[in-house]
This record gives C-alpha cells, structure tokens and sequence, in this order.
C-alpha cells in the first residue's frame, strides 16, 4: 500500500476532442470567476469600497453603467471596439501562418503617422478627396513597410519574429515623437489638425465601426474561401508541407505580413484621419498588444474576435466607470482586464487537456470488480 | 531457470486517447540476460518500454524491480531502480558536449568540474571499445557517435538494466557488430539488456529470450535456442505470412526518369549525393535500397525539386511528346508547369506529405488548389476525390470533410497519401518508405497499388528497408551508400547478402 | 570630468536594466519567454515601495531597511512570476498571450498601489540608505568634480553582482547545465530525471524576482522621484531588448546596460552639457538606438547563425511529456 501513496495524484492527459457545450460552460465558468476575483482585489485597493462592502453591487453595476448609461457611451463603446477588432484581425493573417507579430502596436502607430503627415505637409493645399486618397495610401505603404522588414529577415534567415516586431514597435514610438519634435519644436501636443478629417457618415463613429464589420467579413472569406487563406493555412501547419507542394514559404510569409501591416496601416488611418485628427507617441494606447491576445482568444477566428474584443472592451470600459465612481487614482481598468485574460488563458487548459485523479479512478475500477 | 528476476511488469495497459496502446501486458526480465521484444512497428513495444523508463505512466497494472512494487511516476525514478533508456529518436541537447550530455541530470556530490566528468567518460569509453571525444558538440556528430554518447549516459549513471530501442535502425553492420559485442560484455556483467526490435535475424543473435508483442499485447516470451524465425513471426504477425508479393513482367518498358551524375550538398556543406546515375523506366519498379540516411531522402527530393542540385542532370522523357526535359533545379511548380507528371509519397506522412489538422478534402487540394484563375477555392472536386479514395482504399474515418487526417491511424493516412499521389495519374511516381509503420494488410494495399501503376506503364521508384520486401517487389534494385551508388541490381536474381553487401561497400564509414 | 560623470551616470542607469535582463535570461533559459518583465518590473518597484512606505521613516537602521525593502520588492515579483508560471508551466498556456496579460495586470496594479503611496516616505529617508556607501563621503567626491559617483549605491554594486553570479551560475554549474538543458530540449532533459517543472517554476520565479530589483532600484535610487514608475514599463521592455543584446549571457548585460543607459540618458543631459550641441529633436533618435541597435544584433546572429547564440531552442513551446 506504501506504493500506492507514492503514484501520482494528479495525471493529466491530452484531449482529443471538446463539446461546444463544454468549451462555452468552461468560458463561462472562467469569466465568471474571474470577475469575483476582481471583486476580491477591488475591496482590497479601493478605499470607498473597504469602507463600505455593501457597494460591491455598484461597483458590478459600474460594468453596465460605463457602457450602457448613455447613447453616446454606447457609440463610444463600439468606437473603441471597432479599434480593437480592426488591429485584432490585422494581427491575425499572420497568426495563422504561426508568424508571431507582436509588432501591431507599431504597425499601426506608423500607419497613423503616414497619414498624418500627408495632411500636415499637404493639408489645405490639395482638394480633401484627393488628401484623403494620399492619406490611406501613406498608411497603409507605412503599415506595410514596418510589417515587411521583419518579414524579410525571418523569411531569408530565419531572425525570430517575435523580438524583432516587438523592438520595432519602441522604434516607431521614437520615430513619432522625432516627428513631432520636428513639427512642434517646443515639444508641445501637436493639436487637431483641421485638413486630418474623413466625412461624418451619421455619426462619426460610424465609418470605423462599418469598416470593422466589413473587414471582419472578408477576412473570414478571406481564411476560408480563397486559396491565399489556404496557403496561410498550410505554412502554418507545416512548412515542409508547404513546400512539398511547391508552395513559396518566403513569398507567402512576406505577402501575408504585408496583408497584416496593410489593414494595421488602414487601422492607423482610421484613428489618426477618422478620431484623433492628430497624433501622439502613445495613441494607439496598447490596444497593439491587447490584440493580440483578443486574436489568440478567439483561436484566430475573425468572427469569435467580435465576441472576445466586445469581452475585453467591455471590461476596460466598465473598469474606467469604476474608477470614476469610487475615485480610483491609478489603472484599475488594466488590473481588471489582467485578471480576466489570466482566467480566460488559464481556462483553455481545461479545454486542451484531461485532467485525472488517482484516488477516484483506483476507487471505480474496485468497483467495477 | 534460477536466474533472477530483475523487473517484472504485470497487467500494464496504456491508452492514448482512444487508442489502445498496451493491453494487460506481463514481461519479465531476468539479470544477466539479453531480452528482445519484438514486434511490427506500430505493436506497442516502445510504448511499454516508455513506461519502464517513466517516459509515460501506466493506465494500469503494477512493475517490480527486485520483488519489490515500484513506482516509476518519472525518469528520474527509473534511474532509482537502475532502469536506463537508450531512445531511439536521441535524447541529447545539441549545443552541449559529449560528457555535458552524460552528467546532465546526474546527482553527484561535490563540486561539478567538466574535466573530471570529460575524464570519465574518456574512461567508460575505454572500458567497452567506444571512441569518442567526450569535448566534441553533438552537432558535430554523426548518428553513431551520437548513440554512443547515449549509451555512455546510461552507463555513466551505472544502470544495470539498459533499454535500446531500434538501436541498429542506423547502424552500418559493422557498427552493429560492434555494439552487439558490448552489449554481450555487459551481460556476462550481470546487467539486463533489453532490445527493441523488429529485425528476426538481430534476435536470433544476439538475445537470450525474445519477448512477442502484437497489436498492444503481449503473445508470447521464448527461449531464442528454441525458436525459428518461422515461429517467431508467426507469433509477430498472427498468422504465416506469405511474402508472396505478385510480380508481372514489366511491359514496354521505356526509359522515363534519366538521372545522370547528379551531386548534391546538404545545409551544412557535406556532400549527400555523389555523382548518382540511374534510369527509371516506365513500367517498372525501381527499388532503392540503403541503411537509412544514405541519401534515399535527398535523391528523391532533388528529383522533385526540394532539394538544391550543385552538378548533373535529371531527364524526363514525356510518354505523350517524347520531348525531354532537364528538371534539375525547378521547383515543384515548374516541374508540373513543364508537364511532368510527378508524384511523390514522402517519407514523414504527417509532416511533409499532408497536413495533420485538416480533413482529407482539404488534404486533397493541396496539388491542386492552384488549378484556375479564380481566387477563392473550390471544395467541390477535392471532396468528391477524397469520397472517392476513401471508398477504394477502404480507408476508415468518421467523415471525409471535418475529421482531421492526423486523427486517423496510421496506415489510414498513408492511404489518404498514396491515393492523392496516384489520383493525379502520375508517369513517375516515387514513394519513400510506403509501409513503414503500416499494418501488413495495409502493406500489401499498397504494394499492389504500386504494381497496378506500374502495369499502367508508371516508372515507380519505391524506397524500401525490408530487403525481403525490395527483392519481391522491385524489377530492379539500386543500391545507395553516402549518397553514392554502389550498385543496380535485378530483383529477380538478387540475393540479400548480395544486397546488404553492397549497402555496406565503400571506404569504412566510421571507425 | 563631465565626460566622466555621466558615464557613471549611464552606468548608474544601466543597472535597472541589468536586474531586468537577468532575470529574463534567467527565465528564457529554461524556454520560457516571458514577456510580462515589464509588469513584473513596475510590480517589484511597487511591492518594495510599499513596504517602505510603513517603514521609511521608522528610524530603522540603514541596513535593515535596504534588507527589507530589496526581499519585499523580490518577493512581490516574484509572486507574479509564479502567476506567468502557473499558467505557463502547469496549465500549459501560450507563453506570449500569458506575458503580455501579466504585463497589463503588473502595470496596472503598480500604479494604483504607487498613487495611494506616500513620496515621502518610501523615497527620502530610504534614498540617503540605498545610496550607500559613497553618498556618506559626498563631499569628497564634489570635491573632486565626480558628484556622480553617490549615484553608485548598494543596489548598483548587487546588481553587477547578481550579473555575474548568474553567468557564473548558468555556464560553469551543475544547475546552470540543467536549466539550460531545459530551455534547449525539455524532453531530453525529462528523459534523465531532471524535475522540468521545477526547475521552470524556479527559474521563472527567481528571474522575476530580479526583475522587479531592477524597478525598486529605479524608483528609489535611481530616479529617485514620485513619478518613477510611470516610466518602468518601458524599460521593462527596454530589457527584453537588452537579453538579445547580451546574447543570453548576464554578464554582457553589464556592458549592454551600459550603453543602453548612455544612449537613453544622453538626450536627458543634453540640456547640462554645453559642450555638445544637438537639438532637443535629437533626443527620440537617441532613445531609438538601443531597439535598433538590438534588432542589428538579432539580425547579425541569425545571419552568423552559430549555434551557440541562437535564442533557447524551445523557447516559447510548452513541454507535455505525454505528446505524442
């Protein structure tokens, strides 16, 4: 019986299939936790809320108050969705191949810069039709530039990706605060600039958000119907595969990282042309790496991104209100999210992989005799 | 017998998944004995050994070491017990040296000083007849040398029950003399040795007692002075195998492939074909035979335009034109574009021939997804193909479209392959190891797949590593040695020694 | 003797970087890329912060509260650690979706800790005891025209130490050769009873406990101001660049650092040095170098291709002894 104490407790083995049923209860279950988690660490940093526990539900409350209060809240949450699906499917093209590109924050950031600085140099002297044209196409050849140099270099010789798009988004944040210094010597914000202005369709959140239903469509046509998403799909799995069917591994990594840094670019000239009307070092604001993992959490499926994106929005959204609420100075919306990601990340390990006890199993199988 | 037992493994079963892997397997091993287990590829016999060496666990079932029950939850454990594994895919880091390799895991006491432990492996080396530089880097090495140094660790760590898996898959037969020597020194020290094989004329000489495995469970263990090779693989495969692969005589036969001096040099600058020349003919089948890594891979792949050519010439003969064509340094691409029909069954199924986490529809568009001019694809042919091929092959799968192909069995996606390579009805078809893990059923699907192409007037290239097999199938054999031919016989009057002398001729490979 | 100066000053600088760099190299060495330093850096400056901040003006002795301080902030990092490796190395999670998480949450919960903390407490007395032993001769050194040199404080001279030992450590030791086995080829280092998961636990938490020294030195000694740690997740990031640099060994951190450290604080005393003339524009490019100078690095060993400074072979993939 001795040995019996020495076997492992805990035996794990991998999954060969999961449920829809089971994938969603096991989400569920992990948000679910996870936001009693962030109740947890909420009392424990936010004053008002250790002082009088009995505001718990308004600090829950606060979720649907920060995004449900108010039409504009409304419009400005599918704004800030709208972004951060577009990066998201901008990342994706090149997750699929198993190309990890960390490098959307910068993408877009020099996206944005190419835009702006049209108008800037070009403003009021071109017909705005004509700026607007220049303006995209200064985004999304920026876009594509900063996702093609990386490109290169892993397609020719293999340099890891995932470094080399992470330094090159600290270049492009380098490379806009040059700029500006440039354009505003006293290192003062540069202010809106009036020529740096897409028309108003009914709202002026609405171009964005249509843009991100329509981009969302065709990268699912684009994965699953077309024979580029096709290729995409074999390099990813494999690239001997790839190969062995005489597909060209380095043409297909560089074009998709193009694609990739073309919609970053697309997204950048939103921001910049369609919100922002200027630019800053830090406008894009992280959302770069958050999508990231919006993508990844979706399993690189555009139409789960919609889902997982809306989650995360949502979060930072509500976690703003909170902090509004009970006057918290610092980043609650940050610490919220990270909790929620750990959970959601940790739960697919319950999805991937079966876990065993020991003790159960001896027991059934004594019954089974 | 009073000989001692050393392990004793009782009722083990292991699953993966749904498959079953072992089923209530009981294997004794006794001290100072040579134990082979043989099996088919595929039976299970490196899963129960993976489980000695705490590599898996056990589903089931209980293992004494000594009389006493034991538990081998990790590696670690089994080198408590004095169980060493000698895997047959290496376990060795590639940027350390030979004796970094041998200490890494070791627990000694005292400082850890490199050239204390270089020292000791310089002397294990010794004792058995090994050469090695215990300072080289294994990405130095050659595949022998590698062994060795996996041989050295478990010796090191002073295991007195050793595990080799496969160890002569890449061995040249001196190497494998040689290391049978030692293994027969290290019996008569009283340490048990278990081998792993699936190779009747290694157990013969060399174990003591051979254990049969078949489809996960354990048949029977018998004294080797008592047994035949006729008995031992009817126990391996169930029932007497008849070798009897159909032959026809080849018909207007024609030369197709003419590959003439053709050289070629790897990543790493060494040379892996040396000035190969050889005719393929239309309806015939041309066995190349080899120890595994001579450069079978590498000529097949420079033929379909994977593998970068530094001298010579690949002619193909088009049936329909008769006009000839140098492929030597296209690409796949412009292999087809010129009109050359050639397919090609790669040796690694899952990772080169198909895509694992797609469904056999899929696996089937990837020659011919280009075909067209519109950008998006078309499911219709591909899932027709594929309904096709499942039903002609017999090939089982929940579904044609969704299921995976790497949730199929083994032999079940080697037919997927075979029959995507022969449905674009190739002029040469050129197939690595086609059996290779397969069950003998699905074995002789496929050679009869081949034979039909070849009376369709295919030139079929089969590499092989069964002689038995090459010889009762192939019209003629080519033989490869360090990416040099050795020779080209017929298969009809060949002779294995004939053969396995030739794999083995040339300047000493590694001495 | 300006010249002088701010070298000592760029060393100064460097040194955050070098308790970021180890402990990444620390991490990366047993295959896992862990890109959730940044976090774990503004977590460790916080912890030792708060700890300060009860005990800061508590008249303790000098040592005592560095000794506090510097297992706080270790301790603080290191439990985020533990975090990344749980989901990482138990439950199997994608390495970089987990790192960037934990960076989000380590920023986050840094600066709601550090707006609730009292300046005050944790940074003037504790400065005066971090800064020793050279801020006690001060006047001696104005004297001599170095005023730098009391920048050079106790968690300057821990981290050339911790540098050192850990190079010491990974490539003459015992353990060294088993944690970089792991970051090589998990399987093989399984196959001879090696405990992975331990060693992947360990390296992990131990890294980032070193990490987050870097972020406790930056705000207490270093910089020395209430806004510090506003800018640590930058050079979070600023050290996972420095790892490819150093090409996975500590020690070249300290010369790496350096430069890193010379480059970005240069634009900084641009203003003081009237003997260079550049223009504020200047300063971003500068700021640039160290992520351009890093990806030429990258750039040249995946080009030379020599084995031996090829980033960990597994480094990113999840071990599961089981796969089949």
């Amino acid at each position: 019986m001795a040995s019996e104490m020495k076997e492992p407790l805990i035996h794990i083995t991998k999954r060969s299939f999961v449920s829809t049923t089971r994938a969603i209860v096991v989400r569920i279950v992990a948000v679910l936790i996870a936001l009693v988690v962030s109740g947890i660490f909420a009392f424990l940093l936010i004053e008002k809320l250790s002082a009088d526990p009995s505001r718990i539900f308004e600090f829950y409350g606060c979720f649907i108050e920060g995004v449900f209060s108010s039409s504009e809240l409304v419009w400005t949450y599918f704004k800030d969705l709208a972004v951060l699906l577009c990066i998201s499917l901008a990342v994706t093209p090149a997750f699929r191949m198993k190309f990890w590109n960390i490098g959307a924050e910068g993408q877009t950031l020099v996206g944005m810069l190419g835009a702006v600085s049209i108008s800037f140099y070009l403003g009021g002297k071109l017909h705005p039709a004509l700026l607007i044209v220049l303006m995209l196409i200064a985004a999304i050849i920026a876009g594509a530039v900063w996702a093609f140099i990386p490109a290169v270099f892993k397609a020719v010789w293999n340099t890891n990706e995932t470094l080399f798009t992470l330094m090159m988004n600290y270049v492009a944040t380098f490379l806009v605060n040059f700029v500006l210094l440039l354009w505003v010597p006293s290192g003062n914000a540069l202010g809106v600039l009036d020529a740096c202005r897409l028309p108003i369709l009914g709202h002026q959140y609405l171009l964005i958000i249509i843009v991100a239903v329509l981009l969302t469509a065709f990268l699912c046509v684009y994965f699953k119907q077309s024979k580029q998403g096709y290729e995409i799909s074999v390099v990813g799995e494999s690239e001997r595969t790839a190969r062995y069917v005489g597909i060209n591994v380095k043409k297909v990594v560089i074009r998709t990282m193009i694609i990739s840094g073309i919609l970053c670019g697309l997204t950048g000239f939103l921001i910049g042309a369609g919100l922002d009307h200027s630019i800053t070092s830090d406008a894009i604001g992280g959302q770069g790496f958050t999508a990231i993992m919006v993508s990844w959490l979706a399993k690189f499926n555009p139409l789960f991104m919609v889902i997982t994106a809306g989650l995360v929005i949502f979060l930072q959204t509500g976690a703003g209100q909170i902090s509004e609420t009970f006057d918290v100075q610092g980043a609650m919306p940050n610490i919220i999210v990270g909790i929620i990601l750990f959970f959601i990340i940790g739960c697919e390990f319950f999805l991937n992989y079966e876990v065993h006890f020991r003790k159960s199993k001896k027991h059934a199988k004594g019954e089974a005799k | 017998m009073a000989k001692q037992v050393a392990v004793e493994m009782r009722n083990i079963s292991k699953h993966f998944g749904s498959t079953v892997a072992n089923h209530n397997v009981d294997l004794d091993v006794y001290r100072g004995e040579i134990l082979a287990v043989l099996g088919e590829n595929g039976c299970g016999k490196t899963t129960l050994m993976n489980m000695l060496a705490g590599i898996y666990y056990p589903d089931e079932g209980q293992i004494f070491v000594d009389g006493k029950e034991v538990t081998i939850a990790s590696p670690k454990d089994a080198f408590d017990h004095g169980i060493g594994m000698i895997h047959q895919h290496f376990k060795l880091v590639d940027i350390f040296t030979a004796a970094e390799n041998t200490v890494l895991g070791v627990n000694e006491k005292g400082k850890f000083n490199i050239k204390s432990v270089n020292a000791r492996v310089s002397e294990i080396a010794e004792k058995y007849g090994f050469i090695i530089d215990p300072k080289k880097k294994i990405y130095d090495m050659s595949v022998s040398e590698k062994q060795t140094v996996e041989i050295i660790k478990v010796l090191y760590r002073g295991a007195d029950i050793l595990i080799l898996d496969e160890p002569t898959a890449v061995l040249t037969p001196q190497e494998t003399q040689k290391l049978f020597a030692v293994l027969r020194k290290m019996r008569n020290s009283g340490k048990s040795i278990i081998i792993i094989t699936h190779k009747l004329h290694e157990v013969l000489s060399i174990s003591d007692r051979v254990a049969v495995m078949r489809k996960g469970e354990h048949i029977a263990t018998v004294e080797t002075a008592n047994t035949s090779e006729g008995e031992l693989v009817e126990m391996m495969v169930g029932k007497k195998v008849e070798l009897n692969i159909e032959r026809s005589e080849p018909k207007n036969a024609e030369p197709r492939l003419m590959v003439d001096n053709l050289c070629s040099v790897n990543e790493e600058g060494a040379t892996v074909l040396d000035k190969v020349t050889f005719t393929a003919n239309g309806g015939e089948i041309l066995g190349i035979a080899g120890i595994a890594g001579s450069g079978q891979r590498e000529l097949l792949e420079a033929i379909a335009g994977l593998q970068p050519v530094t001298d010579g010439a690949i002619i193909y003969n088009n049936p329909k034109t008769g006009a000839e064509e140098n492929l030597r340094n296209k690409t796949p691409i412009q292999i087809r574009d010129l009109g050359v029909r050639l397919s090609f069954v790669p040796e690694d199924r899952l990772g080169m021939g198909l895509v694992g986490s797609m469904g056999i529809a899929d696996n089937m568009m990837l020659r011919s997804y280009r075909k067209g001019v519109s950008v998006l694809v078309d499911r219709k042919k591909p899932t027709d193909l594929a309904e096709h091929i499942v039903q002609e092959l017999e090939v089982v799968t929940p579904d044609v479209t969704k299921t995976p192909v790497s949730r199929l069995s083994g032999g079940n996606v080697q037919k997927v392959l075979v029959g995507r390579e022969i449905a674009a009805a190739p002029s040469v078809l050129m197939a690595a190891y086609p059996v290779r893990g397969l069950d003998i059923n699905s074995s002789y699907m496929i050679y009869n797949l081949l034979n039909k192409q070849k009376e369709n007037g295919v030139a079929v290239i089969f590499v092989g590593e069964d002689l038995d097999v090459l010889i009762e199938l192939c019209d003629r054999i080519l033989v490869i040695n360090g990416g040099k031919v050795t020779g080209i016989v017929d298969g009809r009057t060949a002779k294995k020694e004939e053969i396995g002398f030739l794999m083995t001729k040339t300047e000493g490979t590694e001495e | 003797m300006e010249w002088l100066n701010f070298f000592i000053e760029a060393l100064a600088f460097g040194a955050t970087f070098i308790y970021g760099s180890t402990g990444e190299i620390i991490t990366e060495k047993s295959g896992h890329l862990n890109l959730g330093i940044p976090g774990i850096m503004c977590m460790g400056g916080a912890g030792g912060c708060a700890i300060l901040n009860v005990i800061g003006k508590s008249g303790m002795d000098p040592f005592l509260m560095v000794a506090i301080g510097i297992i706080f902030s270790f301790i603080s990092a290191a439990l985020m650690g533990l975090i990344y490796s749980f989901l990482t190395v138990t439950l199997r999670c994608n390495q970089n979706v987990t790192g960037l998480a934990l960076t989000t949450f380590g920023a986050g919960l840094s600066w709601t800790i550090m707006a609730k903390l009292q300046q005050t407490q944790y940074l003037t007395t504790p400065k005066t005891c971090f800064r020793l032993p050279f801020y006690q001769n001060l006047k001696m050194w104005q004297e001599m025209g170095l005023s730098s040199m009391q920048k050079l404080g106790i968690m300057f001279f821990l981290a050339i130490i911790i540098a050192i030992v850990a190079s010491y450590v990974l490539y003459h030791t015992k353990v060294g050769l088993n944690l970089r086995a792991i970051g090589e080829n998990p399987a093989t280092a399984d196959a001879v009873g090696i405990n992975v998961t331990k060693y992947k636990y360990l390296a992990t938490c131990i890294g980032s406990g070193i990490a987050g020294l870097g972020g406790l030195y930056y705000i207490v000694d270093f910089a020395a101001s209430g806004d510090a740690y506003k800018s640590l997740e930058a050079f979070g990031w600023l050290s996972i660049a420095l790892v490819i640099f150093a090409l996975w060994r500590p020690h070249i951190t300290i010369l790496g650092s350096t430069v890193f450290g010379i480059l970005f604080s240069c634009s900084s005393m641009l203003a003081n040095l009237d003997f260079v003339n550049l223009t504020m524009s200047t300063t971003p490019i500068l700021r640039m170098l160290p992520y351009v100078v890093t990806i030429i690095v990258l750039i040249i060993t995946s080009i030379r291709n020599k084995k031996e400074n090829q980033p960990p072979q597994s480094l990113g993939l999840p071990y599961f002894r089981e796969e089949r």
